[in-house]
């Protein structure tokens, strides 16, 4: 959210904005690769695609670059870049805590279908 | 995997959903939901909710959002409640959809099933199909059955509905299973004897009331043209003379027509002493642009419809005369219960195939009401077999129906993976394949998933004011008493 | 338990029998201790004992080896049919009473938690009571409608406690029991798959719950882990079927969680069949603590009603015992059963004008105190 913003922005050399408008019209949003992960990027970016043509790259060893077109002129692209950056830091949070809880989860659907296989 | 080392308390599953302005929604894997401000849930997901000072800390416990050891019996009672919100899979299918013939006497405005002229009796299911589908049907490790006679208008092959009826409680009875007939028809052409038999077999009656005479008539027609509902209104008062009225329930279809009669609608209902309603929007599939542009209308339109309609059934409610809107009472049964719902049309992983099958009046054997329509177009993928042709095994345990319920569960959609409503919703692979091409859908343009969503979305505004009488309405509904039965009001 | 005194003779040791007040066959006698009789010396051999509230001890008993306790002052609270135990100092400790809808078998005093409210002590010279308590059975009328076990945790003496239920389901058939234990036992599900075979055709189960999470239910049973053990124990018993029951005390610490415990089990426990929220009794540790148990009424009526309500609208079945009709709100007064034993004295003088008496719980004898400014009769 506004806090993973700002912690990029403390990350940032003199200069360098998250969003930056491209000279082929396209918004391209940075995304720090340590604070987020490709899967999350990729779960935001299905939730843009019906107004947006997304492009997802890796830019060098710290950043991934999205990169946004619109699909239609009345698109306002940039509220879109937000609202992606936003959802962003949501999806990174739900990918979070996937990981840490995937074999609780696991466990409780096995115990689920089968509750006698381990001994009591 | 004991976290106390790394952190206070280990988080269980759940999904979050930014509901309004400083209030999220959480919802476990059991689908119990909690509403919990930004703060809190910024503390929750960072490990920060400190157990002697945060009374916060007890509630998520309590709720199993959260615990201290995976040892503790949270686990244990998880386990417990998934396996009861998932048992409805342990009957595998047991709606059995059967079109008796695919003649009918009326040519509805929104009809898909190309109805074919009452008189070509070669549209009519033969014993000999019957036979077989009877046959397959109780081949199905459900205990209990449910048959459903559709088409067209199945009144219009009865003879092969009796048999049906006979031959199957035969089968149910050697198979030791319970049977359940429902008739869906528009009662135009059903005779007091054919009223009797169903009465008399306690066989259930499915019908189609879309409003007062002008909203039905929109849309119901005979082939002729001529309105239906006098006919109709003429049939439930036979009906009753047979059938115990809570043996007989209607739903209605939305046309664009009917998006302004929400309390008209409803006053309808009474007027014929319904006891339950189901809204339905109508299913464009298949249409021409025309026809869209006649009688069709956008999902917000629709939504704005369903929220009036459904406020209108709570005032009749509170009024004292007891009707469920069935699709809120079925979301409400999901989001306030434990309980498990089969609901073939809103389920993971898909009902279409693995809950509820369709047999057509030719014998082939479909996912789906839709599946049919589409092979009515030449599209056969979702056609599983032939009862004269394939076996069980051919059918049920084939590719379509496995990839199926691969490519259909919550966590391994897009768009359904990450949503917080995931035990209350479903999907329908079908519709999203003739929709928009692919099985798995698209969801951000999903009609299907934006109006569920907004649905859900909606009883959950109304659960969050926590309004008394409309509570009081929602468990009568659930638990099918009256109102007074669930206050407690001096 | 009820108690009578009078003055003894011939007593050597604890004496049960079945009172009855006119004589008996040759075969019952060895069962029956018979009161105030007017029989001839000859027909008074063979008793276990004999009861009388004569000041005097009469000629025809004088000489009889029979044990005779006389003087008794309350005898009249006796009916035919009750069960008592006679002591050699007079004593007369009331078991069984066949008017009482309230009887219990008091399996053990022993337990493994430390309630804050326990009304009952444990009593290390006790020994065991199972073979009192077998004999107790047999001498109980078959139309008893309910019999409760209770303690301390009657789970505590392990098969003793089957050999008890084995005896009411063969003697006491038409017998509907009620066990309350804290269900920690039942965690082990070799133990319940067990006490599920005894296949007692009405028993139920009763566990006690303070709390929706481990932190406050264990804090009141004075004992960790008997949350957990409860849960365990409640899965187990419905995993055969058994019908459980959950009640709560109200106390300081429970009034405003009421709602809570029953969303917990609402979701967590839905099989439970009856779930009862209980009016303090302050005896015991329930005395001692009670200026930290204590609560006002009016404050638990709110949170009392929103628990109710919530288990209502689910069709779920709930009771409220211990609190007087006067101190609810009418909409509730459906939901409050007749719950205090009858030998409990449990009304103040100023109900006697009471016009709902006859369905009111009353109060316990040991909290009329608090509550005398507090309830008033109905009229």
């Amino acid at each position: 959210m506004e806090e993973a913003c700002d912690e990029k922005d403390n990350r940032e050399t003199t200069g360098m904005k998250p969003i930056e408008k491209l000279q082929d019209g396209r918004l391209l949003l940075r995304v720090s690769k340590a604070l987020y992960s490709h899967e999350a990027i990729l779960t935001t970016a299905y939730k843009f695609t019906d107004n947006c043509y997304i492009h997802v790259d890796s830019l060098d060893s710290d950043y991934y670059g999205v990169f946004f077109t619109a699909k239609e002129p009345s698109i306002d692209l940039f509220s879109q870049v937000n609202d992606f950056y936003n959802e962003l830091a949501d999806q990174q949070i739900r990918y979070n805590l996937c990981q840490s809880n995937r074999s609780i989860k696991e466990l409780i659907i096995k115990k689920a279908f089968f509750p006698f296989q381990d001994n009591e | 995997m004991s976290d106390k080392n790394s952190h206070p308390y280990i988080i269980l599953p759940f999904d979050f959903m930014r509901f309004s302005k400083d209030n999220l929604l959480l919802v476990n894997l059991v689908g119990e939901y909690l509403f919990v401000s930004e703060d809190e849930f910024k503390k929750l997901v960072t490990h920060d909710i400190n157990r002697k000072s945060d009374p916060l800390y007890f509630i998520l416990k309590a709720k199993h959002f959260i615990t201290e050891r995976i040892s503790d019996p949270a686990i244990e009672l998880l386990a417990v409640k998934y396996r009861t919100k998932k048992d409805f899979l342990s009957h595998f299918t047991s709606l059995h959809m059967v079109e008796i013939t695919r003649r009918c006497n009326q040519k509805c405005i929104y009809c898909q099933v190309s109805s074919q002229d009452p008189d070509k009796s070669h549209y009519d299911m033969n014993i000999e199909t019957a036979r077989k589908t009877v046959d397959l049907i109780f081949m199905s490790p459900a205990r209990s059955i449910k048959i459903e006679f559709q088409g067209g208008e199945p009144l219009l092959n009865y003879d092969i509905i009796k048999y049906v009826i006979e031959y199957g409680e035969k089968q149910a009875s050697i198979k030791n299973k319970g049977v359940e007939f429902v008739v869906c028809t528009n009662l135009t052409r059903a005779t007091d004897d054919m009223l009797k038999y169903f009465g008399d077999n306690n066989v259930l009656i499915s019908t189609s009331l879309d409003g007062p005479e002008n909203v039905h008539n929109f849309a119901r027609r005979y082939r002729d043209g001529t309105g239906t509902y006098r006919d109709v209104i003429n049939s439930f008062e036979r009906a009753k003379k047979y059938v115990e009225p809570s043996k007989i329930s209607a739903l209605m279809t939305t046309t664009r027509y009917s998006l302004i009669y929400p309390d008209e609608i409803i006053n309808e209902y009474v007027k014929n002493e319904f006891r339950s309603i189901f809204v339905r929007p109508l299913n464009p599939f298949g249409y021409s642009k025309q026809k869209i542009d006649e009688i069709g209308y956008d999902s917000s339109e629709f939504l704005i419809f369903y929220k009036e309609i459904l406020e209108n059934t709570l005032k009749t409610n509170l009024k004292g005369y007891f009707i469920e809107e069935s699709f809120a009472s079925l979301l409400l049964t999901r989001i306030l219960t434990p309980f498990s719902t089969g609901f073939v049309d809103l389920q993971f992983p898909a009902g279409t195939g693995i809950s509820g099958v369709m047999y057509g009046y030719n014998g082939n054997v479909y996912l789906s009401d839709e599946a049919r329509m589409l092979a009515n177009m030449g599209d056969y993928r979702f056609c599983l077999g032939n009862v004269h042709k394939n076996s069980y095994r051919d059918i049920f345990y084939s590719d379509t129906i496995v990839n199926l319920i691969r490519d259909s569960c919550a966590e391994s959609l897009p768009g359904c993976s990450d949503c917080a409503f995931q035990m209350y919703c479903g999907i329908d692979p079908v519709r999203n394949y003739a929709t928009q091409n692919d099985a798995i859908g698209y969801r951000p343009t999903n009609d299907f998933c934006l109006i569920n969503k907004e649905i859900i979305r909606h009883l959950f505004e109304i659960i969050l004011k926590n309004d008394l009488d409309k509570m009081d309405i929602f468990w009568s509904w659930i638990t099918g008493r009256n109102l007074s039965e669930v206050r407690i009001k001096a | 338990m009820l108690t009578i005194k009078g003055i003894p003779k011939n007593i050597r040791e604890p004496l049960l029998g079945k009172v009855r007040f006119s004589e008996v066959s040759k075969e019952e006698r060895r069962k029956t201790i018979i009161a105030n009789p007017n029989i001839s010396k000859k027909a008074l051999e063979g008793y276990v004992a004999i009861i009388s509230s004569d000041t005097e001890i009469r000629s025809e008993m004088k000489d009889l080896e029979t044990p005779v306790v006389y003087g008794i002052k309350g005898l009249k609270i006796l009916s035919e049919g009750d069960v008592i135990e006679i002591f050699p100092n007079g004593t007369i400790n009331v078991l069984y009473q066949i008017n009482s809808r309230h009887n219990i078998i008091f399996v053990t005093s022993k337990c493994d938690c430390n309630c804050i409210m326990c009304p009952q002590p444990v009593d290390d010279n006790e020994g065991s009571l199972t073979e009192l308590n077998l004999r107790l059975i047999s001498l109980m009328s078959k139309s008893t409608e309910e019999l409760a076990l209770t303690g301390g945790e009657p789970t505590a003496v392990g098969n003793d406690l089957f050999k008890l239920i084995l005896a009411c389901r063969d003697l006491l058939p038409q017998t509907a029991l009620l066990l309350l234990t804290n269900g920690r036992r039942f965690s082990n599900f070799e133990y319940t798959h067990f006490f599920s075979s005894l296949r007692h055709p009405n028993i139920t189960v009763g566990i006690p719950f303070y709390g929706d999470n481990n932190i406050e239910h264990d804090s009141i049973m004075g004992s960790r882990g008997a949350f957990d053990g409860a849960i365990r124990g409640i899965l187990n018993l419905a995993s055969f079927n058994n019908s459980i029951e959950i009640r709560t005390v109200i106390t300081r610490q429970t009034y405003n969680k009421l709602l809570r415990i029953s969303e917990f089990i609402y979701r967590n426990l839905t099989f439970v069949r009856h779930v009862a929220f209980m009016g303090l009794e302050t005896i015991g540790r329930g005395q001692q603590n009670l200026k930290l148990l204590w609560v006002e009424p009016e404050k638990i009526l709110r949170p009392l009603e929103e628990a109710i309500h919530y288990l209502v609208q689910r069709g779920m079945t709930t009771s409220i015992y211990n609190i007087p009709l006067c101190l609810l709100p009418r909409n509730l007064w459906r939901f409050a059963r007749r719950s205090i034993s009858e030998w409990k004295d449990s009304f103040d003088l100023k109900c006697s004008g009471c016009s709902v008496k006859a369905q009111c719980s009353g109060v316990f004898e040991s909290t009329i105190e608090l509550f005398r400014h507090h309830i008033k009769p109905v009229l």
